[in-house]
């Protein structure tokens, strides 16, 4: 099950292209988190969407003597500066998925981390450093969508590279480990 | 015990105070919005893909929302006879 408007697996894309590649280096998966990460978001937009609707008709009801005291054009703008806080949640979660990115090259691994639009973390770890790939799927909703984390132990004492709630965890494990053998011949 | 407004200090009545607080943060958020379009910007230099230029557009669209609300707070609560009079004011102090 993909959904097209949220794609988050892209086999060999043509279209990506990541700033820091070197010359010999193809983009082989670009990565970002399974669509359902995004229904949390998505409803909490919808739910404070609704709320001024729903807010100010239940206090036209209980505190209609009151309400009559507040100006119009001071209900009104609450209302837009309500839509505007439900915007800036909305895009600050979208741009978070969009940018929170996991690409696969044929020489390594780059983990995008958009925490917010004050911090981002740019991860890369060589492909020959990785130690071991594992897939894990656990729970109900990733067993059944397919989705799941990437788990890499890389050389480097105590450290280990995440793809979190990726789609096809198994597929992008086995193609790390057939990239990571083939440059090895 | 006597309670005092924080608009009350400043010589402007409660819904005075609130429409200026609404255009700040109508501010604020033209604020928010460029640091989108500045940071969508250095992303997709980053990471280039296809929906590059919908995105741009997207955040531009913010801009234009963010610039529309904060002129339509500023028409929407005071004409112009007022804004000179609240400039006045300060210049007395």
């Amino acid at each position: 099950m993909n959904l097209s408007f949220f794609p988050a697996l892209f086999d060999k894309p043509d279209s990506v292209h990541f700033s820091e590649v070197e010359d010999s280096e193809t983009v082989e998966i670009f990565l970002r988190q399974y669509w359902i990460t995004n229904l949390n978001w998505i409803i909490g937009f919808l739910f404070m969407s609704l709320i001024p609707v729903l807010g100010l008709d239940l206090a036209w009801i209980f505190f209609k003597p009151e309400l009559r005291f507040i100006p119009l054009d001071i209900i009104i703008s609450a209302t837009i500066l309500w839509y505007l806080l439900s915007m800036f949640y909305l895009l600050q979660s979208f741009l978070h998925w969009y940018f929170n990115c996991y690409i696969v090259t044929n020489l390594h691994i780059i983990q995008v981390h958009f925490y917010n639009l004050f911090r981002r973390e740019i991860t890369q770890a060589e492909l020959s450093d990785i130690q071991s790939v594992k897939s894990v799927q656990q729970g109900f909703n990733e067993t059944f969508l397919n989705f799941g984390d990437v788990i890499m132990e890389t050389a480097a004492e105590n450290q280990s590279v995440e793809f979190v709630k990726i789609p096809d965890p198994v597929f992008v494990a086995d193609r790390i480990q057939s990239l990571k053998e083939s440059m090895k011949k | 015990m006597e309670t005092t407004s924080v608009f009350s200090v400043l010589l402007i009545d409660t819904w005075t105070g609130l429409r200026l607080v609404s255009i700040l943060m109508a501010f604020l958020y033209f604020l928010f919005s460029l640091l989108v379009v500045t940071e969508v910007d250095r992303m997709t230099e980053t990471v280039e893909t296809d929906s590059k230029g919908v995105l741009r557009n997207l955040a531009l669209a913010n801009v234009a929302l963010a610039v529309f609300v904060t002129v339509l707070f500023i028409g929407f609560f005071f004409d112009a006879s007022q804004i000179l009079y609240f400039l006045h004011l300060s210049g007395k102090r």
